[in-house]
Formats: structure tokens, sequence, C-alpha cells
């Protein structure tokens, strides 16, 4: 039998087909063949695993780096190799035998009965998102199934067949294959040659009815045919560019910072069938969104296991996506299962301004934050925000020279100043602050109930998760709880931090922006700036928004903003349209985790790749892309109606609120605007 | 929407592919585009941009005829 080569898939599914005909029996290789794998070599998944032994060595105190555990794997794998040499024609070894004299040599009496099924789920755990099936050469398998042909799977491999069954189950296909058989159960390889007579004794087979089919000319090709086999060998062409692209990806990657993002994105990126023709929004997601997103929470991971952090809490509504993303994520990136709880926590600006008044009453700095948004415009506006009823405050307005309407707004016409003073007075008075205090109280009762039942008061620190800006929220709830003895230390993490009123930082109570923070100069980073909204709405949970805790006779209760009335009908209209974009970025969670693992980088080493992607999609963005990704509705009830009117107010058009006509036509206007954003950020 | 694929034939980004990164760093030498933290390098990019634009004729030849071309051979190490 003389074996044929082909270059490209088709082409040997085309000839397999004909060749089938004639055939009973259909072999098939498994790597590089039946499942490809996302990196250009099978090697580095074995890091990971280093990485991870080293970590369970770390939790039985015992201190040994991954470089070490991969350097014993290496050299006994390689002992195991020269004794079977001795016995037989290949040079073979077996996962289970060498992997469990590498744990013993590692852990020693340390080492419980469960270890090696636990490194062993571990490796296959990260084979298995490293490989993916070829889709045409699968297709064809279960075209061959059906037909009837018996179909095996033979491999020459370190891992047994029960191990390589593993990888053929997450691949979908064991149940239309007859065995898999790999050289580490018998030590008898394809290399050789010698596999193939006790298959055929085993399974029955006769040779002149039996087409093999492999990626190696010698293996697959050469060996097959001396020994009386059919043999069609692939030398794709097409995968030798792949590999040789995220090849070149991972080790530029090892060397300069910028590429180490983009070795990333190349792992992430599907292949085969998963590769799919998506929407635009879709692949914004996948492609941008979810990159950052996921050095946003694995840096959280981090910090809480540095920080010794027990609990992480998602505040909503962006934390949904967040927290989302986590779960998909991070248990791949630290499976030694050193993490902490995480909570989804129901919370709001407008949730937390009342109560955050019940101890301290109406603090002057909350004050300006009500007067942040230009339409919010008077008290009556500081009563929609911070829950209170007007009525019983009129008079002491009314002791100040103030009424309800009295602008407290500068961006206003009629914004008078000694409106302000008088305003500032009023904040001094203790008896209106003790009618804030009582008005709110029940507020903050209600909300305490809720937060010790999430289990905030459980632990002595905390992490809190935001997507930004000024922190509002979190300080609003810490200024809530801080009253109690059992107050956990909060540690902030905002997905951006643009600090426009400082932030009270104290040693129990800090935020930090992870992608971006004002308090570092991060000027590539400050393009987030261009489209807040953007990762707003991107991220937003698919629920109304929260009005406020109440208390009630079982105890309390969440109430929730109305999705009846036309805002709420727009807010339900604007997740419609961004649902492709939350599914690309929840899509792209495993494979950010597993790629992440895989590289074994964190947030320093994406950031300089994020920098770029931020620049090139915020401030330098294609008209397409700005079009079709902007939102079309934007709620925040934080805002007021009132329309801003005096000569501080500016109203700029910035390059996301553009037509499309502008951004088209209009001469140089991404520089211009850039350099005005630079500008800005100087100032600042 | 016109739908298109994440990854384009090429092995690229297909919404932000090389050719947009090569862009942004010969805008980042006229202009302080930000702390992209260091040069990603002229051979890398001249690398990456014939695997990613002539790979396919480069390997196509290679796995054909490759050991015919010593000179060739050579040059594709490199690349590798």
């Amino acid at each position: 039998m003389t074996m044929q080569k082909f270059y490209t898939l088709e082409s040997l599914v085309q000839a397999g087909r004909t060749q089938a005909r004639q055939c009973e029996t259909v072999s098939f290789d498994l790597f590089d063949t039946l499942l490809i794998r996302r990196i250009h070599d099978p090697d580095l998944v074995k890091l990971p695993v280093a990485r991870y032994i080293a970590d369970l060595a770390a939790q039985r105190d015992i201190r040994i780096r991954p470089k070490k555990v991969q350097y014993l794997r290496d050299s006994i794998e390689k002992r195991h190799r020269q004794k079977t040499a001795e016995s037989f024609e290949d040079h073979e070894a077996c996962y289970p035998r060498f992997m469990q004299e590498v744990l013993e040599d590692i852990f020693q009496d340390a080492m419980g009965d469960d270890l090696l099924q636990q490194v062993t789920d571990y490796e296959l755990a990260m084979e298995n998102r490293m490989l993916v099936p070829r889709k045409q050469l699968v297709d064809w398998l279960f075209e061959l199934a059906h037909q009837g042909k018996k179909i095996l799977v033979i491999s020459d491999i370190y891992l047994p067949s029960s191990h390589l069954k593993v990888l053929v189950e997450y691949a979908g296909f064991l149940d239309v294959v007859e065995d898999v058989v790999s050289s580490a159960d018998t030590f008898l390889a394809k290399a050789s040659g010698l596999t193939f007579k006790p298959v055929e004794q085993k399974y029955g087979l006769t040779r002149s009815k039996w087409l093999h089919v492999g990626d190696n000319p010698i293996s697959d090709g050469l060996r097959p045919s001396e020994f009386g086999i059919r043999s069609l060998v692939l030398h794709d062409a097409s995968e030798m560019q792949r590999k040789a692209i995220v090849k070149r990806y991972f080790n530029y990657g090892q060397g300069v910072p910028l590429w180490r993002g983009r070795a990333l994105q190349q792992l992430m990126q599907p292949h085969e069938g998963e590769n799919s023709n998506q929407p635009p929004l879709y692949n914004e997601g996948y492609n941008f969104l979810a990159p950052m997103i996921g050095g946003f929470v694995q840096h959280i991971a981090e910090q809480c296991r540095k920080l010794d952090i027990k609990k992480v809490f998602f505040l909503s509504r962006e934390g949904w996506t967040f927290k989302q993303f986590w779960e998909k994520s991070i248990p791949q990136i630290f499976p030694d299962n050193n993490l902490p709880e995480i909570e989804y926590l129901y919370v709001s600006r407008m949730a937390l301004a009342g109560p955050s008044c019940a101890y301290q009453g109406l603090t002057p700095v909350n004050a300006n934050i009500g007067f942040l948004p230009p339409g919010n415009k008077n008290f009556k506006d500081l009563c929609r925000i911070f829950s209170l009823d007007l009525e019983p405050l009129t008079k002491y307005l009314q002791e100040y020279g103030l009424s309800s309407d009295s602008c407290l707004n500068p961006l206003y016409n009629d914004f008078v100043q000694e409106n302000s003073k008088r305003f500032r007075e009023l904040l001094d008075n203790t008896s209106f602050q003790n009618e804030i205090k009582s008005q709110t109280r029940p507020l903050n009762d209600a909300m305490m109930l809720y937060f010790e039942e999430a289990g905030l008061f459980k632990h002595k620190r905390v992490a809190i998760v935001d997507i930004g800006w000024l922190g509002t929220i979190q300080r609003f709830l810490f200024e809530s709880i801080k009253h109690r003895q059992d107050t956990p230390q909060c540690f902030g993490y905002l997905f951006a931090a643009t600090r426009g009123i400082p932030y009270p930082t104290a040693p129990n109570n800090s935020i930090e922006g992870v992608i971006y923070d004002k308090d570092r100069f991060q000027f590539s980073a400050s393009s987030i700036l261009y489209a807040r909204d953007l990762f707003e709405e991107a991220c937003r949970a698919p629920h109304p928004t929260l009005n406020g805790y109440r208390l009630t006779a079982d105890g309390y209760e969440l109430e929730f903003r109305t999705a009846k009335d036309k805002t709420g009908k727009a807010e339900k209209e604007q997740d419609n349209y961004y649902a492709p974009l939350q599914r690309g970025i929840l899509d792209a969670a495993p494979r950010y985790g597993a790629a992440s693992s895989l590289l074994g980088f964190s947030i320093e080493d994406y950031r300089p790749w994020y920098s770029f992607m931020l620049v090139s999609k915020m401030a330098f963005a294609k008209t397409d892309e700005i079009v079709n990704i902007r939102h079309k509705h934007h709620l925040d009830d934080f805002h007021g109606s009132s329309k801003p009117d005096g000569v501080r107010f500016k109203q700029r058009k910035e390059l996301w609120d553009l037509s499309g006509a502008s951004l088209r036509f209009s001469p140089f206007l991404r520089i211009r605007l850039f350099l005005r954003h630079l500008r800005e950020r100087i100032r600042e | 929407m016109k739908k298109y694929p994440l990854f384009n034939t090429r092995y690229d980004l297909s919404n932000s592919g090389l050719p947009r990164f090569i862009k942004h760093i010969v805008l980042n030498r006229f202009m302080m585009i930000g702390n992209i933290f260091g040069n990603p390098g002229i051979r890398n990019l001249i690398i990456l941009t014939l695997l990613h634009y002539l790979g396919r004729p480069i390997y196509w030849l290679k796995s054909r005829w490759g050991r015919y071309f010593g000179y060739m051979a050579k040059l594709l190490r490199k690349l590798n």
C-alpha cells in the first residue's frame, strides 16, 4: 500500500470519501488531525499545570517555583522514556506513572490520595480548553460512522487512552468511536509501526479494508503503508501558517510587553466551527471589551488573594456582567480554589443616597454631588435624589431665605451666589439635619437588613466592584454603614475612576481605578472618557435599576424602577440592541481564562495593549464602529430634567455624539478632538 | 448589519487587525497617543505582516516543495 499526501483538508476529505467506500475500518490520528491546538507548542500547556502544582504545594507550606516543577516533570518523564526504550522500540512514557513520581518527589508525606487525580483533572481541562475539533474531519467521521464503518482513534502520546477519551468526549465524538488507542498503554507506537498489529488482532481488522488518516508522514503515512494499510497524510499549509503566527505573537510577548495583550487575543480567537459569522456588536464585545473586562476581574482576584479579601460584591447593574465574566474565567486562572466568595449586590446611587444621610445627615460634599449633573437645579432635585420629603423641610429653607425652587446650581442663569452661601449655612443647622436623619433612617434600616442578609458584615475585608466613575455608590454605601462596629474594610475596584470629586480615601475605605485612574497618569487609557456610557450600557444587567429599600412587616423589600413607562421601554430597547455585545463579552470569558492561565500574565502585562485598543477604538474609532456601537438610550435617574442656560454651561459634541456624515467627511476630525482631549487631560 | 467572523482568513482580528495597529504605531511617532510602553519592533512588524499577508503563498510553497529550496527553508526558519 502507498500513502497519499494532501495539502488541504478539503482534498483529503474528498479522497478519503472515495477510499473509504472500499474499507470497513477508518482510523484517525488525534492531535493535529482530528483536534488542533490553539497554541503552536503542545508543551506550553504544561506550564499552567506546573504553576498549579506549585500553588498546591504552597497551600501545604512547601515552597517550590513553577520552573522547578517543570524541570522535575521533564527530567522524570525523560527518565521514564529511557527506561521504556530498554525493553521497547518506542521511547514512550505514561502520564499517571511519571506524574505520580513528580508529585511524590515534591509533596512527599503531604501527598493526599486524590492529588494525582486533581492534577490530572486540571491538565485535561487545560488541554480541552486549548483543543479545537477540525470541523470538516469530524463531520466526515460522523458520516463514516453513520455508514457503519468502524472508527478508531490512534495516538502516540504520554496520555493513556482513558485520559484521551476525556478529550475526545469533550470534543463531542466519543459516541461514534469504537475505541481510543494510546501508545502510553502498551508502549507500542505508530512511530515504529508496532501499534498496528495489536490493534488489528484486538479488533479483528482486515488490513486491506483499513484506512488510516493522520498528519505525520512517518507515523501516519510510511508505517501504516509498510504494514499494508491505506494511509492519507495531511500536510496542511494553512495550519502551518496559523501556528507560525501564534508562535510569533507568543514569542514577541515574552520580550516586548506590548505584544502580550495581542498574544492573549490571538489565543482567545475561535477556530474551525467556532469561528462563525457574527454581528459587528458581538465582535466588538468579544475582541474589544472582553479582554479589558478580563484584565479587570483578574486584577481583582489577584488583589483579593494578596490582601486576604474573602468576599467580593459586584454592584448592580454593571456588576452583573463582571460577576458572570468572573465565574466563567477566574476559576481557570486560579484553579487552587483560593478565591473569595462572590455576590451580586442590588444597589444604585439613588437607592443609597437616602440611607447615607441616616446617621451623618446631608453633607456639603454629598449636596455638591447632587448638583454635578447639569439637570439638577434646586433643593427639589436634592429631595428626589436623597429620598427626602420636602414639606417638613420647607420651614427651614424659609428660615434661611430660600425656597424649594431657589437655584443652587451655577450652570443656570438665575443662580445667585448668596443662595449657595445660605444653603451652606442651612446644612449646619442641627434641627434641619435631624429632620433629614429621621426621614432617611427607615431607608437605612431596610438597607441594613438586606446587607446583613447578603453577608456584608460577616467579613473583615470586602472588595466592592463597580464600573466607575467617581465612586459615588461606594461613597454612599460606606457612609451608610460606617457607624457600625462590624463595618468591614472596603476595597473598591472601579473599571475606571475619573475622581471628579476627590474620594475620601481612608485605611478602611479606598477605591482604585483598574483600567483608568485619574490619580495615575495613563493618557491613552483616558480615551475611555470619550464614551463612558458605552461601557455602562454594555455591562448593564437586564433588569431595571433599584429605586430603594423599604421596610415591610416581614423585613425589607427591594423597590425596582418600573419598566413599563417610556424610559423603561427605551431602556429595554437599548438592552435588546446590546444583547449581541453582551453575548460576545460572555462568550469570550472562558477563552480569556484559558488564554490568560496559559500565558501566566496579569493586567500590568496586558496594559500596553489595552492602551492601544482604547486609543484605537475610542479616539480613532472608524465611523461604522461608532455608528454601530454607540448607545441609543441611556437612563440615569440621578439626572434631573432642568435644562442649564448659564454661560458656564458648554454643551460640547464629542466624537461619539457626531453624525455619520460629520464622522466621515469632517477633515482631521479625530486628530483635532484628540488634541483637545490631550490638552484637557494635561490641564487636569 | 452585515455579519462577519471574529478571525479572518489571514488569522488576524477582523475588526482590529495588524494594519490598524501599524497605523497607530506610525501615528505615535508623530504625535503622542499615550503610554503604549515601548516599541513593537520593526523586524517583528515586518515578519508579522509577511506571515499574515504572504503566509498563505509562502506556506503553500513550503508544504509542497519546501525541501527543494534550501534558501527558502533558511528564510522560513528565520520566520519560525
